[in-house]
Order: C-alpha cells, then structure tokens, then sequence
C-alpha cells in the first residue's frame, strides 16, 4: 500500500471575529477534519458555503485570509518520500512550495487574473518565481516557449497570440484555461481547484473538467475538487467527502457514498441538488389565452453600425398561473427580456402585453408596476443595508394609496396596518416575525430572497418575473426556495417568468419554456417536450452537459421520500406548511 | 456618544495582538474639544482681556502669567488665541456647511436626474475646479465685501465643486444598485427613492469631507485674514494674529509660533478624525 500524497489530520482552522463591543473572539470554520488524498487521486470536498471546504483548501496552500489560523491538527504532504507538516512549516518554506508542488485554480476567473498584465506574463509568473529552483528555466526565451507550450496543452487556440492579450479580451472559458496553464506551469503533485468551473456557463464547465481530467492522468498530480455541485463531484471524483458546518460528515469512495449514504445531510443533498431530480409533474392544463404575451421583441445596444442586437424577434406567451423559464447561457439575452417584461426598460422593437395592457407604452406609468415585479438574481445587492427587513418590504405600501392597494398617507392609524401587513407577508415566505426589526446582513442568502420575494408579492402582482432568483443560493437553499415559489404560484395563482441558465431547475418549475442562443429563440414549447425531445442541437447540448452519470440518478431518493424538513436544519424552514391563501392576505 | 465609542474602537481587520494607536484619536478628539470650549466659553479659559492691553507687558515672552506671552500692545496672546477661535471655528463652521449644501445639493442633482442636467452641473463645477481655490476665494470676497462671515462663504464655495464630485460619484455608485432599481419597481417615486435609499447610502464619504474640509477651511480662512480681508483688527482671529505678528518675528518668536501650532494641532486633529470617519463608513 503506498502512503497517501496528503493527509489532513484533525485539523481545525478558525477566524478572528468581533463580537458587539470590540471583543475580539474566534469562530471556529473547521473543526477535527481528517482526509486522505492519494497519488493521482481525485478528492471532492462538497458542503454547502461555509461548510469549510475552502477553508481547508487554503489552509493546504498556506494562504488563509487575514485573521484565519491553523489551531490544531496537521496537514501532511509527502515529498520525495518524506512527509512534510505545512502546518508547521514557516511561511517562508510553504511559499517555496507554492506553485512548484502545490498548485491553487481558483473560482473567479473574472478577478483571478491580473487586468494589466498579459496572460502570458500571468502564466510566466510561477516559472519566474521559481526559476533558481527548478533548472532548465533560466532564460526568458525558455520561460516563452514554455508559456506558448502551456497555453496550447490547456487548448487555447493561438497561443503565441493569446500570450499577448489582456484577461478582458478572453471569455471567461479562455479565462479559466489561463489559469490551468499557470497552474501546472511546474507540474505540481497537487491542484486544488476551488469551485473551477462555478463562475462559467454549463457547456463551458465540462470542456474545463475534462481537461482538469486530462491533465491529471497527464502529469499523475492528484486534485483536491472543491464544489458545491453533487453531480460534477459523482462524475469526476474517486473519493468524496461531505463536510457541514466545518465538520466531516462522511467520507469514502464516490460510488458508495453517493449510493448508500451513510449521513441524513448526504441524502439530503442528494435529494436537494436539482441536476438529479426527475421532471416534476406540473399539472397539465387546458390551453387558454396567454396573460403575457411577448412578440418580435428586438433589444439592440448601442446605435447605428456598432449596435449589438442583445434579442432578435423572441416571442412566447405565458398562460396565467403558469411558469415560463426562459433559458440560456450569459450573453443570451435572456435578462434583457425579463427587465423589459418587468417594464424596466424599453425594447428596440416589438410588442409586450400583460392581460392586454400594453407594457412597452406604458412602462413610465407607476401603475403597472402593481401588474409586474421583478425579483433579482443578487439577494445581497438587492436590499438596502440600512433599512430594516420590515421597512424594505413595507416600503411599496407606503408608494401607493390606500385605493391603490397600499398605505400610503394613511398616517399613524396606518402603521399599524403595515405592520400587519408586514408580518403577513413574512409568514408568507415562511420567514419568523422576529425578522423583521433586523438588517440584512443579519439575514442568510435564503432569507433575503425571501424578504426579496415578499417585498415583490406585497402589492400583489399578477407576474412575477424571477431574474435568477436562485442561481446565488446554494442547493438545499435552492430547493427550498423553489417549494415556495411553488406554493404561492398554487395559493395566489401568480404567473411567472423564471430566467435561469440552468437546465436543472426548469426541470423543477416551468411549464413552458424557451431556450435562448445570443438573443434568437433557438427553441420554444412546454418544458416536457423540451427537456425530453429537444429539436434543436443547442438544446441538446445544454442538456447533456447538466446531465449526472446514470448510477447517481438512480441513486437520489425520490423528492416525495426525501427526508422532509425536519433534518433540513440549515435555516428554520417552514416552507412544507400551508401558505396563506389569497383571500386571507387581501 | 455611541459614534464617537465606535469610532475609538478598534477596526475589524486589525490584528488583535498589535492594536493601532487609536490615542491619536484621542487626542485629536480632545484637541478638538478644546477648541470648541474655547470658542463657545472664551471667559472660563482666561481672564485676560483679548483687546486691552498693558503697556508695561509689551513683547513679554511666555511666563506663568502670560503662557503664550504678549503681543506689542502688552494684550495676552493666550486670550487673544482663546477668544480668536469663536472667530476662525465658526467661519470655518460656515465655509464647511456652505460647501456641504450647495456642494451636495449639485452632486446628489446631477448624480440622480443624469442626463443632460448632470453634463451642465458638472461642467460648471470643471470650471470650478480648473480656477485655483485662493484666486475663487479672493474674487468672491471682492464680490461680497470684507468681513469674517464673507471671508468664510468665499472659502465655502471654493469647496463647492469638491463636494459636488464626490457627492455625484457616490449618488451614481449607489443608483446603479439593485435595491434601487427594486425602489422603483415597487412603485416609488423619484424623491422617495431619493430621500430612502440614495441619500442614507451616499452620505457616509461626503461626511468625511466635511470634516477634512473643516481642517482647510481653518487655514483658507487663517490666509484671508493674513492678507488682510477677513477680521478687521483688533478682533482676535488666528490667521490675523499670525500676520500682525510677521514684524515681530526676529525679536518676539511666540508671536507667530504659539497661535501658528494652535491652528496646526486643530487642522491635523480635524483630518484625524475625518479619517477615522472615513474609516468607521467604508
């Protein structure tokens, strides 16, 4: 049996915290985490955020944020035979093994590459660090070749060109390719990719982890895989390690993990994470008039020759009480109908309507905004961090008249009401009164966009266009929230339009659907049909690429089975109980 | 009160073990205050007259009677310090609220309307900025008279433009915000979006000017009245006690020095806690 290339013994990391009146204390973020991670291994660490998992992974590199520290346990790599603690190695020797033995792709590589340097200078720099190290390197010629070399293994067409450029002129794919490149500049015997794929579009994500793959049976390194994404660790990992809450819930081989899970939370996850859920059986409806009708919708930005045009002729309807998602990757267009639905904005050309009121025409007429609301994808930047929860989704009523449907100008008889009001709307989304005297930051990512989606419901819309809504909140949060969007679509007979670019969660929700290809409707029609016989070649991509390996599927437990909310203790939820009826909230 | 604690203590990402001097602050806090008292209560601090003067005591140097000494018409200096502060803190008091209002009315305008509105207000504020602040301040002295107040809007508005950049430049970062986007959406009207959501998240900056503005405005104001267009003598007033004192300067040193370091200890300890106010609002 040969020793593992990493072993993590108990090891516990926490951070500096401030507590109320400038006592410094400390959070604990891991705690007793034991792992193993084999030569040529894959390893997926899979927890939801703040389960630790990149915690750990920055405690390997040495590169935790200020205020974070190692308090107990080890952290073993064995080089050359001969293992070396890097939690007891000085900062300097770590830094030595940074890049050369260690190797760090990280999440965003929006922000992971330097914007004025070019990417080869980004891609040199660990060949320059460590060039006294590792002989053969010396000259700048070599140190060019080598790059030129490196950006073509990671497939980056081009490559002596693509050297030359600048992040902002390469796609995000391109971006990530970069920083494989860099990466195993100096054949490292560990990667840690920390979410590599999270920040790119789903056809993107399995070009990059097949090459991750490839890679790895290339140079015989081992990956630590750092994901929220259960499907991506089933397909990709040997071994897998589930952590909540900073603590190991369990570990062992993918396979048997995943199909006989030992932990509630693994089949908890399991039975949360969308890609895997089977077609949910929306009841089948008797066709009727659409409440929204989209036709020949044209956006174009910008003017004259240098116009973008972001959507060309999209058209769809959406029946009341139904969910149309309209789906695609960044740059389709699909947000810029959904603002223009929502009456944020005016399209270049063609007609909207909403129960036969012309959108477009009246888009600066207050009033339509009681027919539309919008709720967006950021529920970190969509409320103001200064008001209170009950102010922020009191805040409509006090825009109209009380012969609107608000409060507005009804004085201190008034606040009363609002308050009523108020607590009505939180019990809606299934979030405690006590909420409401708190700020957002004191909320989780789900409960703000709960209070996002009580604010958008409290003046009772007809529509509610759901801007990925869910795309920010991880998996049980997710499933969480699309119950209750589910919930209050049955009680209040909301019609939806759900802008999402993942596949998975159209499965979940919609009725009918559209898949958008930079700004052109490649395909249109209900959400069975296009899922499960898709006409068009993007389509079918789209899907396959959300597509978890066979023996997964079969093992997630079925939703109805699943463990019901009582395990479910990442936030208090409530969603399972009876949402009010419209009746009740008017 | 709880602001000022906040302020004291120490920020997040320090390491606990190696606490920044937050003393500074203290003693900025305190230098501050002092100059306050004085300005509000001259009589509790000297019992000297600031404008009568003993012919004897003319040019004494400091001494336990006369700490800061006296000047060539035998006044205490220390009086005419103390009893000058009410002068030059509430002219720079009014050079910062001018700028502050008009300033901010410009920016938080041009900032949420846009448009050719803002093209207009900020051009107009280039220019400002393009004219050097001494040259404005002179011109509208001309303009209003001589006098402390006038010497003190003359400074104000050569803060204006400042005001209006920054105030503009955060009014925008916070309209392009989804909260308030959703504002709108939900049915608001353009000054309850205004008065909710852009104001109460663009003014933290605009404060920490202010009390940047209020060090320079003490010394803008100290250089009028040294050139001779604010305060008529004998009113005590920092910047003229400087410059009637330029005579003295071989013979009689504390003249310019002792009222020089009173108007630097306040200067610096008002860009102190601006900067800790900058700070506590980043």
């Amino acid at each position: 049996m040969t020793e593992p290339l990493l072993r993590i013994d108990g090891l516990a990391v926490s951070y500096r915290t401030r507590h109320g009146r400038g006592l410094h204390g400390r959070r604990t973020a891991v705690e007793g985490v034991s792992l193993e991670l084999g030569r040529g291994e894959v390893l997926a660490l899979v927890g939801e955020s703040g389960s630790g998992k990149t915690t750990i992974g920055q405690s390997i590199i040495g590169l935790l944020p200020e205020g974070g520290r190692v308090d107990a346990g080890s952290i073993e790599l064995r080089l050359a035979g001969r293992p070396v603690d890097l939690a007891q190695l000085p900062p300097r020797a770590v830094r030595e093994l940074r890049g050369r033995r260690i190797a760090l792709v990280s999440q965003d590589p929006g922000t992971s590459l330097n914007p004025v340097q070019t990417i080869g200078a980004s891609v040199a720099a660990p060949l320059r660090i460590h060039a006294g190290a590792s002989a053969g390197l010396g000259g700048r010629d070599r140190i060019r070749r080598r790059v030129v070399e490196l950006l073509d293994r990671v497939g980056l067409d081009d490559p002596e060109r693509r050297a030359g450029q600048y992040p902002h002129e390469l796609s995000g794919g391109m971006r990530q390719r970069a920083l494989i490149a860099a990466a195993i500049a100096l054949e490292p015997e560990l990667i840690i990719a920390d979410e590599p794929t999270s920040a790119l579009d789903v056809t993107v994500q399995r070009r990059i982890l097949d090459l991750l793959d490839e890679l790895r049976a290339e140079l015989g390194s081992s990956v630590l895989l750092i994901t929220h994404d259960l499907a991506v660790a089933a397909e990709r990992a040997d071994r897998i390690a589930v952590l909540r809450g900073g603590a190991l819930e369990e570990a062992g081989a993918t396979r048997a993990v995943l199909q006989q899970p030992a932990s509630a939370y693994t089949r908890e996850l399991l039975a949360d994470a969308p890609a895997l859920a089977d077609l949910a059986p929306r009841p089948a409806r008797a066709p009727a008039a659409p409440l929204v009708e989209v036709a020949g919708l044209v956006h174009e930005y910008g003017r004259g020759a240098d116009a973008f045009r972001a959507v060309d002729a999209v058209t769809f309807g959406i029946e009341r009480g139904t969910t149309h998602a309209l789906v695609g990757e960044s740059g389709s267009g699909k947000t810029t109908i959904g603002r223009a639905v929502a009456a944020l904005h005016a399209p270049t050309a063609g007609a909207i309507r909403i129960g036969g009121r012309d959108v477009v025409a009246d888009r600066r007429d207050r009033g339509i905004r009681r027919l539309v609301q919008l709720v967006s994808q950021n529920p970190y930047a969509s409320l103001d961090p200064r008001r209170t929860i009950a102010q922020t989704i009191g805040e409509p009523l006090r825009n109209w008249r009380p012969e609107e449907g608000g409060l507005r100008g009804t004085g201190p008889g008034g606040r009363a009401e609002l308050a009523r009001r108020v607590a009505t709307a939180l019990d809606q989304v299934a979030l405690p009164a006590d909420v409401a005297g708190r700020l957002p930051r004191e909320l989780s990512g789900g409960q703000r966009q709960r209070v996002a989606i009580a604010r958008a419901l409290i003046i009772e819309p007809e529509v509610v266009v759901l801007d990925e809504a869910v795309s920010a909140l991880d998996v049980t949060v997710q499933s969480q929230i699309l119950d209750l969007l589910e919930a209050l679509q049955r009680d209040l007979g909301l019609t939806y339009l759900f802008i999402t670019h993942d596949l998975a969660v159209v499965r979940r929700i919609a009725d009918t659907t559209t898949v958008l290809r930079r700004g052109e409707a490649v395909e249109t029609g209900s959400a069975e049909q296009v899922l499960t016989a898709p006409q068009h070649d993007y389509t079918r991509a789209l899907l396959e690429a959300v597509s978890a390996p066979e023996w997964l599927r079969a093992a997630q437990p079925d939703r109805a089975t699943a463990p019901g909310p009582s395990v479910r203790t990442a936030q208090p939820v409530r969603t399972a109980q009876p949402v009010r009826t419209a009746q009740e909230v008017a | 009160m709880s602001a000022v604690t906040s302020l004291l203590l120490p920020r997040r990402d320090e390491p606990a073990a190696r606490p920044k001097p937050r003393a500074t602050l203290v003693v900025s806090i305190a230098v501050l205050a002092i100059a306050l008292a004085w300005a509000f209560l001259p009589w509790l601090f000297t019992s000297q007259d600031p404008l009568a003067g003993v012919a004897a005591d003319a040019l004494q140097a400091p001494s336990a009677a006369h700490p800061f000494g006296n000047d060539a018409t035998g006044r205490d200096l220390l009086a005419r310090v103390i009893f000058g502060a009410g002068n030059s803190l509430s002219g720079a008091a009014i050079a910062v609220l001018v700028g502050l209002l008009a300033g901010t009315a410009v920016g938080v305008l041009a900032g949420s309307i846009g448009g050719l509105v803002e093209e207009g207000l900020m051009r107009v504020v280039d220019v400002l900025l393009a004219i050097p602040g001494l040259l404005l301040a002179l011109s509208v002295i001309v303009l209003l008279g001589f006098g402390v107040t006038n010497a003190a809007i003359a400074v104000g508005v050569t803060s204006i433009a400042v005001f209006a950049r920054l105030s503009r430049s955060q009014v925008v970062r916070v309209r392009r915000s989804d909260y308030v986007e959703a504002a709108f959406g939900s049915g608001g009207t353009f000054l309850a979006v205004l008065g909710r959501h852009v104001l109460p998240n663009s003014l933290g900056a605009v404060l920490a000017l202010a009390a940047l503005q209020f060090g320079s405005a003490i010394l803008q104001i100290s250089t009028l009245g040294f050139l001779g267009y604010g305060a008529p003598p004998p009113t005590p007033e920092w910047g003229l006690l400087i410059a009637e004192s330029r005579d003295y300067v071989a013979s009689a040193w504390w003249l310019t020095t002792l009222p020089g370091v009173v108007v630097a200890a306040v200067v610096l300890a008002a860009n102190r806690i601006a900067a800790a106010i900058r700070e506590a609002t980043a």
